[in-house]
């Protein structure tokens, strides 16, 4: 049951955060179709929380294993997350080679939408800077 | 630690599971992150194959992937062996395995598409 519980742990860190990082990296470097500026923010946040929770969870899941298997005192575990961390760094120094490839930040950024720049109504003339047509 | 004792060997069942566990992990999250991305409606459709559902990307994919994921599958045993012979820990070779068979049967295609 120990190891069972252990063995998911470790499957999960080593899938699923390489998995969570593929999917938001997609997002993140694709153009996707955006009518609105709402839409873009939508899909950003959601880019931005899958990244944060693959980069959080990279860290946690080793952590919190070394910790419950040093608890346990199971030596053989505690081992295994130990070498997990190798890993974790691993990571982290690939996803920031893949953020300092990009010109926007990799976490926080909205990508661009299709809404049209609001249109100028109204003119308001400054002394000595700009006129207005007609007046 | 075992000093003089006979190294370590992973298994090589195991570094194998984990190795195809990197290939679904992979195509997973590709196509998951695909699906996700909103395409415009009003696209140019003339072209063949130019618009395609997630459900026929799939089905092309496995047309035209297949053979090169068999070829994969088949390049990742010896690769698997090799490796299970020198890295302890199953995880380090099913990784370090998936990741050679990939190099290799790139560099595989890469020859037979210069070469033809």
């Amino acid at each position: 049951m120990k190891r069972v519980g252990f063995g998911v742990l470790l499957c999960t860190w080593l899938y699923g955060v390489p998995f969570l990082l593929i999917v938001g990296l997609i997002r993140r470097t694709s153009s996707p179709y955006l009518p609105t500026r709402a839409a873009a923010e939508g899909f950003g946040t959601t880019t931005d929380t899958i990244l944060s929770t693959a980069l959080l969870l990279n860290l946690a899941l080793p952590v919190v294993g070394t910790l419950l298997a040093g608890l346990v005192g199971d030596r053989e575990w505690t081992r295994r997350f130990l070498w997990s961390l190798a890993g974790v760094a691993l990571i982290y120094v690939a996803v920031s080679i893949a953020g300092s490839a990009a010109t926007a930040p990799l976490v926080g950024h909205t990508p661009s939408d299709e809404e049209p720049a609001p249109r100028i109504t109204q003119c308001i003339p400054i002394s000595g800077g700009r006129g207005c047509p007609g007046g | 630690m075992d000093g003089v004792k006979t190294r370590r060997r992973a298994s090589f069942g195991l570094s194998l599971l984990v190795a195809l566990g990197w290939y679904a992990t992979v195509i997973a999250a590709v196509l998951v992150g695909r699906a996700g991305i909103p395409v415009a409606p009003d696209r140019d459709c003339a072209a063949v194959f130019s618009c395609m559902t997630p459900g026929q990307e799939v089905i092309l994919l496995m047309i035209i992937a297949g053979p090169v994921l068999v070829a994969l599958l088949i390049i990742t045993l010896p690769v698997t062996a090799l490796l299970a012979r020198w890295v302890s820990s199953s995880i380090v070779t099913g990784t370090l395995a998936a990741l050679g068979s990939v190099v290799a049967a790139a560099a595989v295609g890469m020859l037979w598409h210069g070469g033809r």
